[in-house]
């Protein structure tokens, strides 16, 4: 005789089919025969179902309420219901949503992977960042970022990143900002752009700017947008460091 | 058929009714149920009322018709509440309201040993086993009929056979 435990998926399928069974379940599949035929015997309609039966009208009597739909039929139902140009932005939408979840994870091909990388950080405000800056070079922009600046208000240049070719430092026909502006302060003062110990750019990645062009780190910040402008005299990415400079030299004796 | 019901014909709901209404019954009493057969009939006509929008298969129907009959059974427990046992999970109290008369009727559709058989299983145990075995429903939809999961209703089911086998060895 099995184990009592070893009354496995398919036995149990077998038990409550009525399908056969092996000899050592015989005595189970008996009883449970036994609830089976127990609960078939003729049943007596009421008087009331009786006399509807017979005239087949059921109107009157509260409806039992309906099964409920799958998730699918419903997505299906409401997707039938709605206009043409409703499903095309539901599609573009479900599509997108899960492009930038197949960027994000990576799944992508290669060449695919780059170039909807950088759609995707064109077109929202998400960046992706696959590498990490090396240690040694996190300390160097760290070095950058507590340069003094000197009197025209610039700090030293560390290395300036290679711009992507072809892309202005400054929109055309837009005049760069004077840097030694003193009554317009680019930043409050006392208050820097990047919280400290936190590398303000990655210049092991030249071809790749941290931000979008001509998008301000924190928007609707007026001095960051200042900030973006001295970005694009300077070349340098320490534009915090360099608008408290200008407050400084601004607002002193 | 469904579509001749629909239609209103009485020979199309006598025979879902004489199809189904032995089953439901079955499952109603042995899930202790204080009035089975009157039960039975409600359940039927709230289902031939709301035939008219129901649209699905014949198996999809009688879930649906257990799904209506199992709600029908919470109900009645629920207005019975008051009560401190229920019937079936004590196979002796089947011999007190009925009195002997009840007892020897039961005794000759030989349904005291299905009593007891379900007197050894616990109510969630009972009631997955009764929709599998009486209801002939599959396990998603026993699971949509009691609102538990299909894995839930698998270990319900398997523990239920477990107790039966060691009462019937």
């Amino acid at each position: 005789m099995l184990p009592l435990h070893l009354l496995d998926e398919d036995a149990v399928e077998a038990l409550l089919t009525g399908r056969p069974v092996t000899p050592e379940l015989a005595p189970l599949a008996g009883a449970v025969g036994q609830l089976r035929t127990a609960a078939r015997q003729p049943v007596r309609p009421s008087d009331e179902l009786a006399r509807r039966l017979a005239t087949g009208d059921f109107s009157g009597i509260p409806p039992a309420p309906l099964p409920p739909e799958p998730s699918g039929h419903r997505i299906r139902t409401w997707l039938a219901g709605v206009s043409p140009r409703v499903r095309v932005v539901t599609g573009a939408v479900v599509m997108f949503t899960g492009l930038t979840a197949a960027t994000a994870a990576g799944a992508l091909p290669g060449g695919a992977q780059d170039h909807v990388e950088k759609f995707i950080e064109t077109v929202t405000p998400i960046t992706f960042q696959h590498e990490q800056p090396e240690p040694g070079i996190v300390e160097d922009v760290s070095d950058t970022r507590t340069t003094e600046p000197d009197d025209t208000g610039r700090t030293e240049d560390p290395g300036e990143p290679v711009r992507p070719p072809g892309k202005p430092e400054t929109p055309p026909g837009k005049p760069p900002e004077k840097p030694d502006n003193p009554n317009k302060p680019e930043e409050p003062p006392g208050k820097p752009e990047t919280p400290p110990g936190k590398p303000a750019e990655k210049p092991d990645n030249p071809n790749k700017p941290e931000t979008p062009p001509a998008k301000p780190e924190k928007p609707g910040n007026e001095g960051n947008g200042n900030s973006g402008n001295g970005q694009g005299n300077s070349g340098n990415n320490g534009n915090g460091n360099s608008g408290n400079g200008n407050n400084g030299n601004g607002n002193g004796p | 058929m469904f579509d001749a019901a629909r239609a209103g014909a009485p020979w199309a709901f006598e025979r879902l009714y004489t199809d189904l209404a032995p089953v439901v019954t079955g499952y109603l009493r042995l899930q202790g149920a204080a009035e089975p057969d009157d039960l039975t009939s409600e359940v039927f006509l709230g289902v031939f009322a709301g035939l008219a929008s129901f649209e699905g298969t014949e198996p999809q129907f009688r879930s649906w018709v257990f799904t209506i009959a199992h709600r029908r059974l919470i109900d009645e427990r629920r207005r019975v509440a008051r009560r401190p046992s229920e019937p079936t999970d004590d196979p002796a109290t089947l011999d007190g309201p009925g009195g002997d008369a009840e007892a020897e009727a039961i005794d000759a559709l030989g349904l005291r040993r299905v009593y007891e058989l379900c007197a050894t299983l616990s109510a969630e145990q009972r009631e997955v086993v009764l929709l599998r075995v009486v209801g002939d429903l599959t396990v998603e939809q026993v699971a949509q009929t009691v609102g538990r999961s299909v894995g839930a209703v698998k270990a319900l089911q398997r523990r239920g056979l477990t107790a039966l086998r060691k009462k019937v060895q």
